[in-house]
């Protein structure tokens, strides 16, 4: 029998860290959703912004959910390819939440 | 069941000797206590007490039973019908089981090997009754306790609520900082172009009143509506290049004074009111629009309109009360200075006067 193997401290660090990364974009939409006007100057420039303005509440649970799921996933004791695929999911969810809270700069830089 | 009672039981299952309702029960009653050790401690000994009470194999031994050398290494087998071991070069050479009447040609898949002996741990073939190498009773694996499980989750949940808060401030507070920037350093630019444009569309609005009542359409009186004025506008180029549906411009003569007087109002919605009040262009009130035709301030479309507009037209009121006041101040003190220039001007015509006079 394969003996159960103990998860690395750098796996722990790194599902830590996306889901810190997920929560983080779940606050930037809330922060976004109770600004001023000042983001109406700039949230029809993006598709995504506006998608982030119109349902703030959705997007930051969504997050929060996709933040816990990662960390769930990380976690996972698997081997071979569900690990492959575990760590996948995790870098999308990584990026998700960075484009997330990324969109409103981008849109006020352009 | 209690705990105690479940605690009493607890060799009974390790030995597998409950039967299913009541190995449930027992498993429900132990559910969250530590019970690892203990179980850890009969298991042990159950594998011991197996090893021991198990009878002695008379004809399977860790001994290859085709050469009687010592069978080690990975280079072994297990003859699938007795799972006695051999060499793999023993199994091949007497083309299958070498113990007396065993009739076994196919080879046992330890890789594949599911199970590892309690006592000797070793690995059996899956669905094995006893151990090759040790010849204890194989029991079949029971589902994983709940104990670890809730222990597991207990750190997943500690950790996602002391990451949860920490993450959504920074998140909150980084967006918050980066938007404060931008408005630093381009909401008061916008601010000012805008407040530029409106100068510059007020100064027309201005010029083609002054050049209306120099043309004297209506008798030396200023346009009455900026539908008036937009024959002279149109010709304006700067007119043509403002952005007409940006702005809202209102403009009317005074009702007192047409000939003297005019106002003249740009808004932009949502923006708030720009006027030419007392040489200047200045921001009334955000959320209050003019309307065009009836070319006075209504509200706009917040949520606290009403209140804009009051706000707005009690400010309105107070500056041109404080207009009057000075208007009268000025009178005032017009009359004050007539007054005084008369009484010189008796004063220094009287000698003259008394002279002529003489």
């Amino acid at each position: 029998m394969k003996p159960t193997e103990q998860q690395p401290a750098l796996s722990r660090l790194a599902a830590a860290f996306v889901a810190g990364l997920a929560f983080m974009a779940a606050g930037s939409v809330v922060a976004l959703a109770t600004s001023e006007a000042v983001v109406l100057h700039v949230v029809e420039r993006s598709r995504l912004l506006a998608l982030e303005a119109e349902h703030p509440a959705l997007v930051a649970t969504a997050l929060v959910l996709l933040g816990t799921g990662a960390f769930g996933l990380t976690r996972l004791r698997a081997v071979g390819r569900r690990r492959v695929a575990a760590r996948a999911a995790a870098s999308a969810i990584a990026l998700v939440a960075l484009v997330v809270f990324a969109a409103p700069a981008i849109a006020r830089a352009s | 069941m209690t705990p105690e009672e479940a605690l009493d039981l607890l060799p009974l299952l390790v030995a597998d000797e409950l039967d299913p309702a009541t190995r449930d029960e027992v498993q429900a009653a132990l559910a969250g206590r530590d019970v690892d050790r203990e179980l850890a401690a009969w298991e042990e000994l159950d594998g011991l007490l197996e090893r021991g009470l198990a009878p002695e194999p008379a004809a399977v031994s860790v001994r290859c039973p085709f050469c009687h050398d010592a069978v080690k290494g990975e280079d072994r087998v297990l003859c699938a019908a007795c799972l006695t071991p051999h060499h793999r070069a023993c199994y091949a050479e007497h083309d299958g089981c070498s113990l007396l009447g065993c009739p076994g040609k196919a080879v046992a898949r330890v890789s594949s090997a599911q199970v590892v002996c309690r006592s000797c741990r070793g690995d059996v073939p899956e669905g094995a009754p006893y151990c090759p190498w040790c010849r204890s009773r194989v029991v079949p694996r029971r589902p994983r306790r709940m104990g670890p499980i809730i222990k597991e989750a207990a750190v997943v949940a500690a950790s996602l609520l002391l990451l949860l808060p920490g993450a959504a401030a920074i998140g909150y507070f980084s967006e918050r900082e980066l938007e404060r920037a931008w408005w630093q350093s381009h909401g008061s630019k916008d601010a000012l172009a805008e407040e530029a444009e409106a100068r510059r569309v007020l100064a027309l609005v201005v010029d083609a009143q002054k050049a209306y009542r120099a043309e004297g359409a209506k008798g030396g009186e200023y346009a009455a509506d900026l539908d008036a004025l937009l024959p002279i506008l149109d010709g304006r180029g700067e007119w043509r290049k403002a952005k007409q549906d940006h702005w809202i411009v209102a403009t009317e003569a005074s009702l007192s004074r047409p000939d003297e007087r005019f106002f003249a109002t740009v808004t932009r919605h949502g923006h708030g009111v720009f006027e030419n009040q007392e040489e200047r262009v200045s921001h009334v009130e955000p959320g209050v629009s003019v309307d065009r035709v009836l070319c006075r301030l209504v509200p706009g479309r917040g949520p606290d309109a009403h209140e804009v507009l009051v706000r707005a037209l009690a400010d309105v009121r107070q500056r041109f009360a404080g207009e009057l006041d000075r208007s009268a101040e000025r009178a005032r003190r017009q009359e004050e200075l007539e007054n005084r220039l008369r009484l010189r001007m008796e004063r220094l015509d009287a000698p003259s006067l008394a002279r002529r006079d003489k």
